[in-house]
């Protein structure tokens, strides 16, 4: 998870604990971009609250609803718990406030933050479940979420087939672990076409499927036999590129029993297993039911000779 | 429009890349090609987008060999619409075509109804693929409207997003225009 933290006003002792505290939440998958307040949206600041410009910060971080970690030599009672009083202490204590304003900014019944509107998390859910299987499920499937995924915040967009995150670091991770236990609260429903977090834009379809296929072998039995595909899933930028592929493409031709097919292919169940949970989770398949949209027209063999389309299959890594 | 004899005796056969100005066909087929293609390149004479200055006129042309001495031949259409009649000349006797659209482009939902359209009037049977390219550069970027688009225009082909620069991710579309032919 990376977070975005500000400093206003602090002393030169105060700086180097905050520049320690950010180095030390890294020990805690937390990491802490610093820099000096400039008015901007962030995730928490740290002012020093007897400085005249640090309770001026502090004054906007409360009303921004901005994360607020505030030193001052008396002690200072906020009524939120995204915001703490430090007095002079080690940078330990330091990062224990930190993680308690980080943690409490993070559970659903916290303020929005700034310039989002407010999450609408689905009362008494909690997951036993990995990630993935989670994303499966009925409250989740196909809506827009915001979601903590091993500690790296993600936007899925089911509603644009997209998914974003802050960083590189945090896409990848998130990916990885989708195989991993979700925690509790760790995905938040949002408006549809609520702007996700970050820059870093990428298929929905592939990040499942890439995902899915690292975990194969953690993945329980998916459920049905016969399976179809609302719409074929978006598979150019997925690493593994071939079998996803030809199981798309099964399903979106003649919807049925894959697995059987899967297997005179010489394509592992597991793989087939991880596809089929993948493209569940993007929404895209139907189980048991035949297809709602119709399936393109069957091309014609005799478009090209047979053999050459062998020999062409072949140069582009094909074979059948 | 099927020349079935020219098929039957051919050694050779072609994929035609088609879609907008500045979309990525070039360079879909240059990271595929076995060669740079033979590009029929003039200086853009109409609104530049980003840092192109030049766009295909008349055709690209590269080739892939294949086992036995075969080849697969690569063409690109040309974007403009004053180029229009070039676009049956290539499409005649493909085995496939791929749509390359411009994912930054906002009118993107509409070039590619125009697009799979233009392609579907030509052969409705022609097994059409269509490859979205930068969408990483535009997080507001909106796979599913696509997708309504194509369905609303009784044409469901797969839509990917990728890299035109990546010959794994062109690959990948081209791999999906096979499947279709199996």
């Amino acid at each position: 998870m990376r977070i975005d933290l500000r400093t206003a006003a602090l002393t030169d002792p105060e700086d180097q604990k905050v520049r320690l505290a950010a180095n030390l939440l890294g020990a805690v998958r937390i990491e802490a971009k610093l820099s000096p307040w400039d008015g901007t949206r962030c995730d928490v600041v740290v002012v020093n609250a007897d400085d005249a410009y640090g309770r001026r910060v502090m004054e906007l971080a409360q009303k921004r609803g901005i994360g607020l970690v505030a030193y001052a030599a008396q002690p200072i009672h906020f009524a939120l718990s995204t915001q703490r009083h430090v007095a002079e202490g080690t940078a330990a204590s330091l990062v224990s406030a930190l993680r308690g304003v980080i943690d409490a900014a993070r559970k659903p019944d916290s303020p929005a933050r700034p310039g989002t509107s407010a999450p609408a998390p689905l009362p008494g859910h909690t997951s036993d479940v990995s990630a993935l299987l989670e994303l499966t499920h009925d409250s989740w499937r196909g809506r827009d979420i915001d979601a903590d995924i091993a500690g790296r915040r993600i936007s899925i967009r089911a509603s644009r087939g997209r998914v974003t995150a802050a960083t590189l670091s945090d896409m990848l991770a998130a990916r990885d672990a989708l195989g991993e236990r979700a925690e509790t609260h760790a995905f938040t429903a949002v408006a549809e076409r609520h702007p996700g977090i970050g820059e870093i834009s990428w298929s929905l379809d592939a990040f499942l499927v890439d995902g899915a296929l690292r975990c194969r072998h953690q993945l329980p039995a998916f459920a049905g036999s016969t399976y179809a595909l609302r719409d074929f899933p978006d598979l150019g930028s997925t690493r593994e590129t071939l079998t996803p592929l030809r199981i798309a493409n099964w399903l979106q031709q003649r919807p049925g029993c894959v697995k059987e097919r899967a297997a005179k292919a010489g394509i592992s169940a597991d793989e087939v297993n991880a596809c089929l949970w993948a493209f569940r989770a993007s929404n895209l398949l139907v189980i048991d039911e035949p297809p709602a949209a119709a399936t393109p027209p069957a091309a014609q063999a005799a478009r090209v000779a047979r053999p050459l389309l062998s020999k062409l299959a072949a140069r582009f890594g094909l074979a059948w | 429009m099927l020349d079935q004899t020219c098929i039957d005796a051919a050694s050779s056969t072609k994929l035609v890349f088609v879609g907008p100005v500045g979309a990525g066909k070039t360079t879909a087929i240059t990271s595929i090609a076995d060669s740079p293609p033979v590009s029929t390149d003039m200086p853009l004479s109409g609104p530049t987008r980003g840092d192109k200055t030049s766009t295909t006129v008349a055709l690209d042309f590269a080739t892939v060999r294949i086992e036995g001495g075969h080849s697969v031949f690569l063409y690109g259409c040309p974007g403009q619409d004053h180029f229009e009649f070039m676009r049956p000349i290539l499409l005649r006797g493909a085995l496939g075509a791929v749509i390359v659209l411009d994912g930054s482009d906002p009118d993107v939902v509409t070039h590619c109804g125009y697009w799979a359209r233009t392609v579907a009037d030509f052969d409705a049977a022609l097994p059409m693929v269509i490859g979205i390219t930068r969408t990483e550069e535009v997080p507001e970027f909106d796979l599913i409207t696509v997708r309504k688009a194509m369905r609303a225009q009784g044409i469901t082909p797969p839509v990917f997003t990728f890299d035109a620069r990546n010959p794994q991710q062109t690959t990948q579309l081209v791999r999906a225009l096979l499947l279709m032919l199996e």
